[in-house]
Parts: C-alpha cells; structure tokens; sequence
C-alpha cells in the first residue's frame, strides 16, 4: 500500500499539519505512477470534497440506487487520494482576488492571529502570513504561554516598515512587520497548569 | 519520432559501412550490411532509442513543468512584493500591480520564467555541471545549504569573498574549475546592495538564476525569477523546486557518444 504525504506551508497561525492517505486503488490492483511533487495547498480539502461527492451524485443520472458498502467507501477514498496535478489549476487573478490580503484591505488597526516562529531573549518573532513576520516583546503577564508555536493574536500597524529617508530617492527597507501583540489565543478546552 | 531517429541511424550506418568496406569492395554486399545493420536497430528496445536522442531537443525533456502549479508559488507567498517607494523600474513589467502600497508580482509571467530556470538547471545537471547555490540572507543559509547537499551539489550562504570568481587561483592555490550554473536565492546581500556573485559571475561568463524581488535589478541575471525571496515559505518551496530539477536531470542516464 503506498502512503503519500502532504504537507502544508505555514498558512497564518496554522500549524503545519501532516496527513496520511492510503491509496485503496492499489488493494484493486492499479499502478500508480510515482512523481517527485510535493503539494503546498492549504488545508482546505475535506468540504470541497464532500460538496463534490455531493454534486456527483446529483449529477450524474446512474447514481438512482445509493452506494453501500466498499463501493461507497472506495469512491470516498478515490476522491481523496485524487492528486492535486489531476485538477484543473486555478488562475491567478482569481486566487488573488480571493485571497485574505485583498480581503484585510488597509492593514491599519486589523486584528489577525499569528504564529510564534522564535524567541529571542524577550523578542518574539511572529508569522501571520504576510510577507515579513513582525516582532514584539514577550509581555510579563501570562509570561509561559509565549513560547515556539503559540498562536498569538495581533493588531497590525504596517505589513512593511518602510520609509524614504530624507534626500534619497528611495525607500530604505527594514524587512519586518508592526503590530501588537493583543494576546494568546485561548481555544475552549485548554488546561492551564 | 522512433521512425526518424531509426532513418537517420540508416544514413548514418550506410554511411559507417561504405568507409570501412575497402575500395574495390562490392557495393551491393555494402548495402546488404547496411540493411542488416537497420534490422537490427529496429528490434533495440524504443526506450533505448530515447535516451540516445538528444534532450536539447525537447522544450521539457525532464517535465520540471509538473514540479509546480501556480497555486503552489501562491501558498508560499511568492507573489508578495516589497512596496512602491521601493520599487526598482526594471521590474515594472513583472509586476500585476499594487494593492495599497504594497507590490504583486504577476505569477503567470513568474511561473513562464521559473519553468525556464528549471529546465536550464535540469539539463546542467544532467551533463554533469557545477551548480552553485549563493544567499547572503542570515535567515536562509541553513534552508539553502541543506537542498544543496540533497541535491549533491555546492552552497555559498556566508560572507562573499570578493576575489573567489575572479581571482580564484591567487585565493584556492592552484588551479580550480568555477560552477557552471550559479543559482541566487536572493540577489541583494544585507546592505541592500546587488551580490557582488551577480556581477562576478557575468564577468567569468557563468550564467546565473536569480530570484529577483521588487527591489532588485534583474539586468546581468540569465534566468531572472521575479518573485518574493524574504518570507521562508518562498525560499523552502524555491529551494526544493531547484533540488528536484537537479535530481531529475541527474536521474537520467547521461546519452552515448557516438
């Protein structure tokens, strides 16, 4: 049985999340052909598939009688396992158009939730998935959560802190992102010790 | 495609056979073993044929186009530019527009121009060549030396020694044969001013790959990729992009020289 990997990229305050799928069309008896590509897509899988299922079945004027059974199963796991190369890729302009960049508009005062991706001394290194990660100190209150990893929420000031100093005629860069850090993210079933 | 390639095999094996055969030969008993010898072409296995015939060819003879989709350079932020006031005038045409200050580059013309570094990077490394990883980024020197070594081939992610290219047998002591391919994960070191490899390797007449960000001047690079070289997803997903180019090329048996 052939176990193919996935791994997602560092999508803002997400983890990366590793996920197995076996491939039941080899128990059936087809090849598969192995290529040497690595799926950065987001984690957004599970609902599109189900909707498609979903769609198919209405589709399609065979699928009267309901599957039961392997056969259910089998068409469960395909659409799974479906390689991304399969699907037809989506144009640019309209990932931009649907991206959370174009929907946060002015980044000023926006609240966001960010990741940890170092600490330094008392300087945290925050990832919230734009292009550069913005630094802020560890605050004294609740000092422990702030660790490698913690999802954090921010209010951004600038994606890119960049100005014209003056008689140049261009913008220095400084290569980080402001905002500040409002606190953890706190989910409902979490043990504080 | 198999027809043609066994035609001129013919041409070829006629022609093989005429000089050897002596002069005052019989010309009939030439073309009987030139027939022979294409009879015998035709039972070589197809897959044999293919790697004999020449990769240069071919527009994607290793298919780096499948290591990617533009969904991928999407999720890894390769689209983010720096912003306007940063913006240098000859990466104008790569870019899809700005969106409150902030750059876009176009991902149909990045994804066009980083097929083409690919399949370039793919057929060096399949004819046995140097490739050179360079980076100054602090950040990225451990994401850039870790595919270089995946990839069996060289990384520089340090400080630049100004002489290493150009006076390179004064600085090594002896006689050395400079990389074939230098590929720049950033074409701007920590002052913000263009890597000196960039203009070095033009002088040596090395042909480059570098990823080009809003702020950089594409002008002496080969193979420019307009696109994001700050945020780590980018330079992970670049790293392994150019890893695998370099381990398909290597994967495929280099052709007969006949």
């Amino acid at each position: 049985m052939e176990i193919i990997l996935r791994q997602t990229t560092f999508s803002a305050g997400r983890s990366p999340i590793f996920r197995c799928f076996r491939n039941i069309s080899d128990i059936v008896g087809s090849q598969t052909n192995k290529q040497i590509s690595r799926s950065y897509s987001d984690v957004s899988g599970q609902p599109k598939s189900k909707s498609e299922i979903d769609n198919n079945k209405s589709v399609s004027g065979v699928e009267n009688k309901t599957m039961s059974g392997f056969g259910k199963a089998f068409e469960k796991f395909s659409l799974l396992t479906r390689k991304p190369l399969d699907e037809p890729d989506i144009k640019f302009a309209t990932l931009l158009r649907h991206s959370k960049f174009m929907q946060l508009g002015d980044p000023q005062g926006k609240v966001v939730e960010g990741k940890i991706i170092r600490v330094v001394g008392n300087d945290l290194y925050i990832d919230f998935g734009g292009k550069f990660e913005c630094v802020c100190q560890k605050p004294l209150k609740n000092e422990r959560d702030y660790v490698r990893g913690s999802r954090v929420r921010l209010r951004l000031q600038r994606l890119e802190l960049s100005t014209k100093f003056l008689g140049a005629t261009k913008e220095i860069t400084l290569r980080e992102a402001d905002a500040l850090l409002v606190g953890i993210v706190r989910t409902l079933f979490e043990h504080k010790f | 495609m198999i027809r043609t390639i066994a035609n001129r095999f013919k041409w070829n094996a006629a022609r093989y056979f005429t000089q050897t055969c002596s002069i005052n030969s019989d010309a009939s008993l030439c073309q009987n073993a030139a027939s022979l010898k294409v009879d015998q072409l035709a039972d070589i296995k197809e897959s044999e044929l293919k790697e004999i015939s020449d990769p240069l060819k071919f527009p994607d003879y290793f298919g780096v186009r499948k290591l990617f989709r533009i969904k991928d350079l999407f999720d890894a932020r390769i689209h983010y530019g720096h912003t306007n006031g940063t913006l240098d005038p000859n990466m104008k045409p790569y870019i899809f527009g700005s969106r409150l200050g902030h750059l876009i580059f176009d991902l149909d013309k990045t994804a066009e121009m980083l097929q083409d570094a690919l399949n370039f990077t793919a057929h060096i490394a399949y004819r046995g060549g140097i490739i050179l990883f360079v980076s100054h980024c602090p950040q990225h020197t451990l994401t850039v030396e870790n595919a270089a070594k995946q990839a069996g081939e060289y990384a520089h992610a340090r400080e630049w020694d100004f002489h290493i290219f150009t006076n390179s047998e004064k600085v090594y002591n002896g006689v050395t044969r400079l990389p074939d391919l230098v590929i720049l994960l950033s074409t701007l070191n920590p002052q913000m001013q263009e890597h000196t490899a960039v203009k070095d390797a033009a002088k040596m007449c090395i042909p480059t790959i570098g990823i080009v960000d809003s702020n950089s001047n594409p002008n002496l690079i080969t193979y420019p990729i307009p696109g994001n070289d700050d945020s780590p997803a980018a330079v992970q997903l670049y790293c392994n992009l150019f890893r695998d180019a370099i381990l398909l090329g290597k994967s495929k048996k280099p052709m007969e020289v006949y």
